[in-house]
């Protein structure tokens, strides 16, 4: 799980014919891999380029060259999109919506893991069980009554309701992690706090919380690219265009736009460049984030 | 301490709750509770207006499995998720597994795992409508590109012919998902003793007898995870189908998944034949009912498979 482990390893095995015999040039079976890789890249790689350099170009030249790389770089694309078609508007929403589903994700699960990780109560166990049933019944089935239940409280078409469902939703993968990780810091750290007779909350916000860093980074990047990325729940609880998310903002923008390509291409570039950009700034973040719940299991 | 009573003193005791208390209560209210109640539903004939009323027992679910009106697209919608599992796993699980090891043949990985993972980045959404417009039949990169290497014999309406449809969206939903599999494969060879790959490597075992004599063995356990995490997935598909071929999964339901089946008949779409919450909630039950018991069993297998060093 810990990157230091991961890195080692890397080093290892590809180190592994240099242990034997120093190794200065890249050997045929090598190369080979490479060329494979190479290409399996590209095909990764090549929609993505294609995104980004449509996003440049105007809409003759996207249908008239379409392979040939932008003329001049222009940001008349992204302008348009951004103020003339609101994508502006659903960038701030999603933005706001998934800082603050983000930030009450941590705060309030890291209290409930501290709980869970160091305290002994009655009902504990079944408090667990029923955290577990949220990971293991599928959400769909809970769909339809929490659209009845936003209704009934009266937060059809509020942002608000997005924020309570996404937050309650992460719950059970998110305080099951934190979990873990704060039952593997020495009971030893707390234990003078304790015997100082600092309250629990000061145990937890002054201990326990600043040494769970990499545990919430792991939550927060796991949510953080969830709730960007969600469709389904925008599109049942909003409805005012001005207060859509990216992902169902697009759904309006491209039934308007349809033939103008370039603004297509800038929407989804814009879209898309915040959780790339946090990837490249923070990968091993990110990609032990992103695959925490397999790894666990 | 003594003036204090003892019900002061076990309030303080559990002082410790109210930390726990936040979470709980959305928990309960935004998860449980909508989870219980959608077992509720499913016994109404409820259309959601109003307070919940027509008790109708089990006779949503003789409607989705037994009516001629409606059943077809339940067994329809239930056989292509079951298609779509079928071939992403094998896409997946093989491409996963062969490129972990590769990545970790090369000094380069951290490039190419970073290249790999980009996509995975990208919402269902932005992958849906970019590949929409590579895959536009006229104007679209694909087409065009089988033009130009003289291959415009291939060149098809990918997504508007019944019998490729859903196969082409299989494959975009693999160059969106293949990352996943990708790391998790790639963390489990790294966590396998280094030693057994040493001692091949002195007894002289060439790339492809490390790969099916050590590693895919090992990586079974893991690939059987795997399999359950895609079969969950491959039940739950909607995003990609709805934004590729909209809401009624088109062309003439070629795509249609529980997923949409599900969206239509809750939140319209179905016209008569089927509309209405009560219907809706059986359908997500049933969805349930098909994926618990077989996730199980992936489970059970994927501790049969496990290996301890």
């Amino acid at each position: 799980m810990s990157t230091k482990r991961s890195e080692v390893g890397v080093v290892d095995l590809a180190g592994a014919g240099g242990n034997l015999r120093p190794r200065v040039r890249i050997r045929p079976d090598e190369l080979v891999i490479y060329i494979i890789l190479a290409v399996l890249a590209l095909i990764s790689l090549y929609p993505v380029f294609v995104m980004f350099a449509s996003s440049f170009k105007t809409q003759l030249d996207i249908f008239m060259h379409p392979f040939a790389l932008p003329s001049k770089i222009s940001l008349a694309n992204y302008l348009t999109a951004w103020s003339q078609a609101q994508i502006g508007t659903y960038f701030i929403n999603s933005a706001t919506i998934s800082a603050s589903t983000v930030a009450l994700i941590v705060f309030i699960a890291s209290m409930a893991a501290y709980v869970f990780a160091r305290f002994e109560f009655p009902g504990k166990q079944f408090l667990f069980l029923l955290l577990l049933a949220g990971l293991v019944l599928p959400g769909r089935l809970a769909l339809v009554p929490q659209f009845i239940l936003v209704r009934n409280l009266g937060l059809l078409d509020h942002r608000t309701a997005l924020v309570l469902i996404y937050t309650a939703g992460a719950m059970p993968f998110s305080i099951f992690i934190l979990t873990n990780y704060l039952r593997t810091i020495p009971h030893e750290i707390e234990e003078s706090a304790v015997i100082d007779g600092a309250s629990v909350w000061i145990r937890y916000s002054r201990i326990m919380l600043p040494l769970s860093r990499p545990g919430l980074a792991t939550i927060a990047v796991f949510n953080l690219v969830g709730v960007w990325n969600d469709f389904f729940l925008p599109l049942i609880i909003l409805r005012t265009p001005a207060k859509m998310t990216i992902p169902v903002g697009l759904t309006v923008f491209f039934g308007e736009y349809t033939v103008q390509w370039n603004l297509l291409f800038a929407a989804l570039a814009l879209a898309s460049l915040p959780m790339i950009i946090l990837f490249l700034l923070m990968t091993r973040q990110f990609i032990r984030g992103l695959t925490a719940g397999a790894l666990k299991a | 301490m003594l003036q204090r009573t003892p019900w002061g003193q076990r309030i303080r005791r559990y002082s410790f709750l109210w930390l726990l208390a936040p979470a709980m209560v959305l928990y309960l209210l935004f998860i449980v509770y909508p989870l219980v109640s959608g077992l509720r539903f499913s016994l109404y004939n409820w259309d959601g207006v109003g307070p919940l009323k027509n008790y109708v027992g089990l006779e949503n679910f003789g409607y989705l499995l037994t009516s001629s009106a409606f059943s077809h697209f339940v067994y329809r919608a239930i056989g292509h998720n079951l298609y779509v599992f079928g071939l992403t796993v094998i896409l997946q699980l093989f491409f996963g597994l062969v490129v972990a090891f590769l990545l970790t043949r090369v000094g380069a990985a951290r490039f190419f795992q970073t290249a790999f993972f980009i996509p995975y980045t990208l919402s269902l959404v932005v992958v849906g409508f970019l590949w929409g417009l590579l895959l536009q039949p006229q104007w679209g990169l694909i087409n065009q590109a089988l033009v130009k290497v003289g291959l415009g014999h291939l060149a098809q309406p990918w997504l508007g012919s019944p019998t490729l449809a859903l196969l082409t969206i299989i494959l975009v939903a693999t160059w969106h998902g293949v990352a996943f599999p990708v790391m998790v494969f790639h963390a489990g060879i790294i966590g396998v003793p280094q030693g057994i790959f040493e001692a091949a490597r002195v007894d002289g075992a060439s790339h492809w007898q490390v790969f099916w004599r050590i590693l895919a063995p090992l990586s079974l356990s893991t690939a059987v995870l795997l399999a359950m995490l895609l079969f969950i997935g491959s039940f739950g598909a909607f995003e990609l189908i709805y934004i590729m071929q909209g809401a009624e999964a088109g062309p003439y339901y070629a795509t249609d998944v529980l997923g949409t089946l599900f969206y239509r008949v809750a939140f319209g779409g179905m016209g008569a034949t089927a509309t209405g919450m009560g219907l809706a909630s059986a359908l997500a039950v049933l969805n349930a009912i098909i994926v618990m018991p077989i996730s199980l069993v992936f489970v059970r297998l994927q501790r049969r498979f496990a290996y301890e060093y």
